[in-house]
Order: C-alpha cells, then sequence, then structure tokens
C-alpha cells in the first residue's frame, strides 16, 4: 500500500481541522485502521514519521487503533469478527457475511496542547 | 495539558466527496460506469479492445485508460474502434483516484454517453481503497494468475460486483482448476457474478456483453 501519500492526506486533513479551533501544537492524531483497509499500520507510522518533519504538526504523532472485520452472518444471524480471510460463519459456516466493519481509514481524534 | 477533540473524519473524505459527485453525475444521465482492476497482464486491455468492436454500433462507450507510463493501452483502444478514448498517465501513482478521473471525464457530456469504463492501474491492491463513482468493480483475473488468486486478494474482490476469468484457452496448460477458483472466489464475496472468457478465441465475451446489456438497461432505467 502507498502508506506514504495516506500519512500526506492524515496531515492535510489535521490541518484542516486544528484551523478550525485556534490553532495550538499537535500532540498527537488517533487513526482507525480497519483489518481489511490494506494499510499496514507500521509502514503508516513510520510514513508518517518522515512526512510530518517538514510541517507545523512536526513532533506530533500517530496512535493507531486496529479494528476487526465484523459484521453478522446473513443466513443464521449470528455475529462474527475476523482477523483475516475466508469469512465463514462460526456458527453455520456460511461465507454470507454482511460486514459493519474493517474497512476503516479515519481520523477519530486529535489531542492538541492546550497553553 | 492537553485537550481531545473528536474529529471522526475519513482520511480520504476528499476522494469520497469527489466520487460521489460523480456517481450522482452518472446516475441523473442514466450511465453505466464501471472500474476495471486486475493485476498487470492480466487482460484488461484486450477485454476492451473485443468489448469496442463488437459493440460500439450498440452502445456509446467512452473509456479512461489508466497507466503510471505510456498510452499504449489507449492507442490500441482507438485502433479497435473507440470513440472516446481518454489516457491517464498517472506518472508513479499505483491507483487511480476520483479527482484524476474528474479531470479526466471533463469535457464528456454524460447525456451523449451509455457506458464509461475506466481501465485502472494493474494492481490489486491499492485501487481497493479508491472509490472513482463506479456502479461497480469489475475483477479481471487469468488462468495463469493461479486458481488461488482470490485468496491473495480479498479487499479487492470482497469489493467488486463481478469477476471475469479471462485466458480459458490455456487451461489444460497448468493444474489451474476452474471449481476451485470459483470456490475460492465464493468464499470472500458470496455474491460475485462470474464469467470466463478468452479474449483470444472470443469464447464467453458474449456473456460479458449479455451482461454489460443488462446493466446498461438497469441504468438507464434509473434515470427516468
Amino acid at each position: 500500500m502507498h502508506e506514504l501519500s495516506i500519512a500526506e492526506a492524515i496531515i492535510e486533513s489535521t490541518l484542516e481541522e486544528t484551523s478550525k479551533h485556534d490553532g495550538g501544537r499537535v500532540e498527537e492524531v488517533g487513526i482507525r485502521i480497519g483489518s481489511m483497509s490494506g494499510v499496514m499500520p507500521d509502514a503508516l507510522e513510520f510514513a508518517y514519521e518522515i512526512a510530518v518533519k517538514d510541517t507545523s504538526l512536526k513532533g506530533s504523532r500517530i496512535k493507531m487503533e486496529i479494528v476487526p472485520a465484523a459484521g453478522t452472518c446473513s443466513d443464521c444471524g449470528a455475529p462474527c469478527s475476523f482477523e483475516m480471510t475466508p469469512f465463514a460463519c462460526p456458527s453455520c459456516g456460511s461465507f454470507k457475511i454482511e460486514l459493519q466493519g474493517g474497512y476503516e481509514l479515519d481520523i477519530s481524534y486529535i489531542k492538541i496542547e492546550s497553553s | 495539558m492537553s485537550k481531545e477533540i473528536r474529529i471522526e473524519r475519513k482520511v480520504l473524505s476528499e476522494n469520497e466527496r469527489l466520487a460521489a459527485e460523480l456517481r450522482n453525475k452518472m446516475v441523473l444521465n442514466g450511465v453505466l460506469s464501471l472500474n476495471i482492476v486486475s493485476s498487470p497482464g492480466a487482460g484488461k486491455t484486450s477485454l476492451l479492445e473485443n468489448t469496442l468492436r463488437d459493440l460500439k454500433k450498440e452502445f456509446r462507450i467512452a473509456v479512461v485508460a489508466g497507466d503510471v507510463q505510456t498510452e499504449n493501452d489507449a492507442r490500441r483502444l482507438i485502433e479497435a474502434g473507440g470513440e472516446w478514448v481518454k489516457p491517464l498517465v498517472t506518472g508513479g501513482s499505483c491507483h487511480l483516484d476520483a479527482r484524476m478521473i474528474s479531470r479526466a471525464l471533463r469535457g464528456l457530456d454524460l447525456g451523449e454517453i451509455d457506458l464509461i469504463i475506466i481501465e485502472n492501474v494493474g494492481n490489486l491492491v491499492c485501487p481497493s481503497s479508491y472509490d472513482l463513482g463506479e456502479y461497480m468493480k469489475v475483477v479481471l483475473i487469468s488462468v495463469p494468475e493461479g486458481d488461488d488468486k482470490p485468496l491473495k486478494y480479498p479487499g479487492m474482490f470482497r469489493r467488486s460486483g463481478l469477476m471475469i476469468l479471462n485466458k480459458t484457452d490455456l487451461l489444460g496448460t497448468s493444474d489451474f482448476s476452474i471449481d476451485e477458483v470459483k470456490k475460492n472466489a465464493r468464499s470472500i464475496n458470496s455474491d460475485l457474478d462470474i464469467i470466463e472468457t478468452s479474449c483470444s478465441t472470443g469464447e464467453g465475451l458474449e456473456e460479458w456483453y449479455k451482461w454489460l446489456r443488462k446493466h446498461v438497461k438497469r441504468a438507464k432505467k434509473k434515470a427516468l
């Protein structure tokens, strides 16, 4: 995956959000990553460290929360959660799983140092 | 002291916004738009050459042909009879995004088109995260790639609506099993339509054309 361009998108969005909140030094950006999103957390962390160096977010870090692929079996209704494919219902074995989560790539919060 | 501000914003929100705009335009104009993805060399361009050659009298088709370098694919498609073919050279990006598509489609009157096909960069990983405003992703794989291919790229197979298995003329040259690839594909996405083709012999293309006709009709109906 191209974690560097994702890191740049995180920085762009963070700068936009902080400008709405009277600035202040950003310490930490909370990122939610779905296990099926294709984004590798280690690579993203590394890319962020690089991308942030020449910006006003220099010194900030990202804190990542990994979200499993979770949903419901369309055949028996059992709730299911998966670390990896294939997605087979643990109760009835069906492959018909309706996913509610697992593809996330969100900025959940920003921690700003208040003076 | 530090304060925490809840943001809850998608990282790719800008792409989502542009993709939603594109999707709206397509729906309003009754245009079917497809995003064709595959590994390099599976046969996307060959499929489109055949499609343009055989269906250009039936549908008004526009194609955006994406590649990291060269306009070779666009040239082939124009030679096959494509009347509106735009090359999209990314210069390095491993995927197309909604902004690139918006720009590429400038100057195209959507009221004059039935079908837009986006030929994505040959890559089954990165394009899965980038919505291009399409109605559906079509994932193309070929016999030489092995029948466990869907298991290796679950993200893309889950997000596609149709899988085309190309190069069926090469069955028998390896231990590729059609039953196995279908089983694998449906274990990742139980709703996947599957069509088998050989762009070199023409086998199966009529199935693909039937599928296209059905979905072009559906898109037109929605716009009325």
